[in-house]
């Protein structure tokens, strides 16, 4: 085959497939992959600071005994600052992203460490997460057997083993299903790039 | 009405370049529904990157590196034959006879291209656009040695696959 010969013809192919609209409003959404996280990330935005705000009531909805209130503060109030950090860095870092006019390895690379980015602030998240879930527990069993006139010494010597499994689950929950759910959502996609990446690298 | 003017200006030069698409189409995507969500995808980067394009290259190496970059990473679900198309799936070019004419050398080309990988198929459509080696590593970011020993083994691939076809020019 003689590339040369079909140039002319490549060149002078018909192109009434492109349908070049007479208004940008006339587009629809965005669909490529960075454009769906920033989206998400901008729903996320808004569900964890209604999240928060929801948060902030919960001793009172779950009716924790007075004498919980100090801990669970103090845990909440870690939670909002780091997740208030966290949102509104990675906010800020994906709005200023301008993808696809650098040359196609450098877009490349930058797609796959945004996505690589991304994966770890769900880690980040959902370990800090852990600490405020255990605590939430802890102080529910608290309050109960309060509410039941058990003293918490003699609470504790009864339900030890019951809290230590609690701990168990669910922290091997957070660490296992959390990477399995975010391989799940993004691997296949960065798996994809990051064989075009090691494409462009061979030589 | 800044907006508006720019907005105006944007879509003239995408008239103008409407066959950069139409190519990055048809080399990406086999089927003419993939084509035109891809074309929509492609405008629709092309338009949130216009502020960054200074005029320093020209508008069509400009779009091109957009629409490259777009087709590369934009991978849709229902898509994913389009890059592993099996030859069962071509149609029938075994079973044409040989055409000189330049059109149908086209299509032929246009549906080998379909078993290329997406970095091979830019290799292509650079080549195809005239590019040198050195201007082809410019735009995918790799050496001009690298580019050329690329190009030859993809040009070297798609003949192999147009063999198959048994339709030879």
């Amino acid at each position: 085959m003689n590339f040369d010969n079909i140039k002319s013809a490549w060149n002078n192919d018909n192109t009434n497939d492109v349908n070049i609209p007479t208004s940008l409003e006339k587009l629809r959404a965005a669909k490529h992959p960075l454009d769906k996280l920033k989206k998400n990330m901008k729903k996320e935005w808004y569900s964890h600071s209604i999240s928060l705000v929801l948060l902030a009531f919960v001793p009172q909805i779950f009716n924790l005994h007075p004498d919980t209130y100090s801990v669970y503060y103090v845990f909440y109030g870690m939670l909002a600052v780091i997740s208030i950090y966290y949102l509104n860095l990675f906010s800020k870092l994906y709005n200023e992203l301008l993808h696809f006019t650098a040359d196609t390895k450098d877009s490349l690379d930058e797609i796959y460490y945004h996505f690589r980015l991304n994966i770890e602030r769900y880690h980040s998240f959902s370990f800090l997460l852990l600490p405020y879930v255990l605590m939430l527990v802890g102080v529910m069993v608290y309050t109960h057997y309060m509410q039941k006139g058990i003293d918490i010494s003699t609470a504790l010597q009864q339900s030890k083993t019951l809290l230590i499994i609690i701990t168990l689950v669910v922290s091997t929950f957070f660490i296992i299903i959390i990477p399995v759910w975010t391989s799940r959502y993004f691997g296949k996609y960065l798996k994809q790039i990051k064989r075009i990446r090691e494409e462009l690298k061979e030589s | 009405m800044y907006v508006k003017e720019k907005e105006r200006e944007f879509l003239m030069q995408l008239e103008a370049h409407k066959g950069i698409l139409h190519k990055v189409g048809r080399m990406y995507m086999d089927s003419l529904e993939d084509r035109a969500d891809l074309h929509q995808e492609i405008i629709i980067q092309l338009w949130k990157s216009y502020d960054n394009f200074k005029g320093q290259s020209a508008f069509s190496s400009w779009m091109y590196r957009v629409a490259v970059n777009t087709a590369i990473s934009y991978f849709k679900k229902r898509k994913q034959h389009s890059h592993s198309v099996g030859l069962d799936s071509i149609a029938e070019p075994a079973n044409e006879p040989y055409d000189p004419n330049p059109d149908k050398q086209l299509d032929v080309f246009y549906r080998a291209v379909q078993q290329l990988s997406p970095v091979e198929k830019a290799i292509i459509l650079y080549f195809m656009e005239g590019l040198p080696h050195r201007e082809i590593g410019l735009q995918l970011g790799i050496t001009e040695g690298n580019a050329r020993v690329k190009l030859n083994r993809t040009k070297e691939k798609l003949q192999n696959i147009i063999k198959t076809y048994d339709d030879e020019f």
